[in-house]
């Protein structure tokens, strides 16, 4: 039950918690007996959405590391795209998918910007 | 001989009942049938009626539990079945709720919520406030009632009603605002507040 922050709450708060009737968990499992035991899914399937994500988070970072041509920058965006895409969390949806899209696109812009930066005060350095 | 109990999570008991063992899930209904009748009683006001939707919504997701991808609560999967079987019960029958009886005329449909206080007085008076807050929110709209009820009464947190009622967080917190609004507006219909 929530915190009594408002009148509302105090209210909800004075409501009894009801209890299920007391037959309705045989009535339940009367009926599941009869029924099969459940089929499981395939161990395996195609999700078109997480392919679509994964392979085009992977197009950018291979044209990224093709225009930085830098090891160290390459580790790191190797690193970031690696933490963002195996994120236990990650679980791409439409919408999801097109946010990791973008997100990896920003991080790719902005690795190569800086690695193309970072290689022309090297050049100027040596 | 594997016991079960209450040491096995949610999770576990899923997994077993996926495996073909249906004690696993005979021990999920045990866990969980009060928090599913709660919210189905909150939804529809009719202890009768919950009860079927609550055996009906056990039984969907037996038939279900193979697709069940542990990705939420099992607590959440369950109310999201339990508003869509209340939201097609409700949109089925012609009338809005037979709960909805005209005030001062008890259907006795409450009488098993109200506590049995030592003082007669208080007791009624507490009964008459539950009796009305009830009332009140029975004339909400369904989504009112079930953000409210997943709220207040579940104590779940934006992102999981978002997930039960399958709006977005932005949109579930608008029409929590006026849900709480349209209550209190009720309420002071009822002039319980």
């Amino acid at each position: 039950m929530r915190e009594p922050d408002d009148e509302l709450a105090r209210l909800f708060a004075s409501l009894p918690t009801v209890s299920a009737p007391a037959s309705l968990h045989d009535d339940v499992m009367t009926v599941i007996d009869r029924l099969p035991a459940p089929t499981l899914a395939p161990g395996w399937s195609i999700d078109w959405v997480e392919v679509f994500t994964f392979a085009s988070s992977a197009a950018v970072l291979a044209w990224q590391l093709h225009q930085t041509a830098s090891w160290l920058t390459a580790a790191t965006a190797l690193r970031t795209w690696t933490s963002l895409f195996f994120m236990p969390t990650a679980w791409p949806t439409p919408v999801s998918g097109l946010m990791w899209f973008l997100l990896a696109g920003g991080v790719a812009l902005v690795v190569a910007e800086g690695g193309s930066a970072f290689g022309a005060v090297n050049d100027k350095l040596t | 001989m594997v016991t079960l109990g209450n040491t096995a999570s949610d999770a576990e008991l899923i997994r077993r009942t996926q495996a073909g063992d249906k004690r696993a899930f005979s021990e999920l209904v045990k866990r969980h049938q009060d928090a599913v009748y709660n919210v189905a009683y909150r939804l529809v006001g009719d202890p009768e009626m919950a009860r079927d939707l609550t055996q009906e919504a056990f039984i969907s997701m037996y038939r279900g539990i193979a697709s069940y991808r542990h990705e939420a609560r099992f607590t959440t999967w369950a109310y999201v079945i339990v508003r869509n079987l209340c939201s097609t019960r409700i949109k089925k029958n012609a009338r809005e709720m037979a709960y909805l009886t005209p005030e001062g005329e008890s259907d006795g449909k409450l009488e098993h919520v109200a506590a049995m206080d030592a003082d007669p007085v208080d007791g009624a008076l507490r009964h008459e406030l539950q009796s009305g807050m009830m009332a009140a929110l029975m004339t909400l709209s369904m989504s009112h009632r079930l953000v409210l009820t997943l709220y207040y009464f579940e104590a779940m947190g934006y992102e999981e009603i978002a997930t039960v009622v399958g709006f977005p967080v932005g949109t579930v917190k608008t029409h929590l605002h006026r849900a709480k609004a349209a209550m209190r507006r009720a309420m002071q219909a009822k002039e319980l507040v």
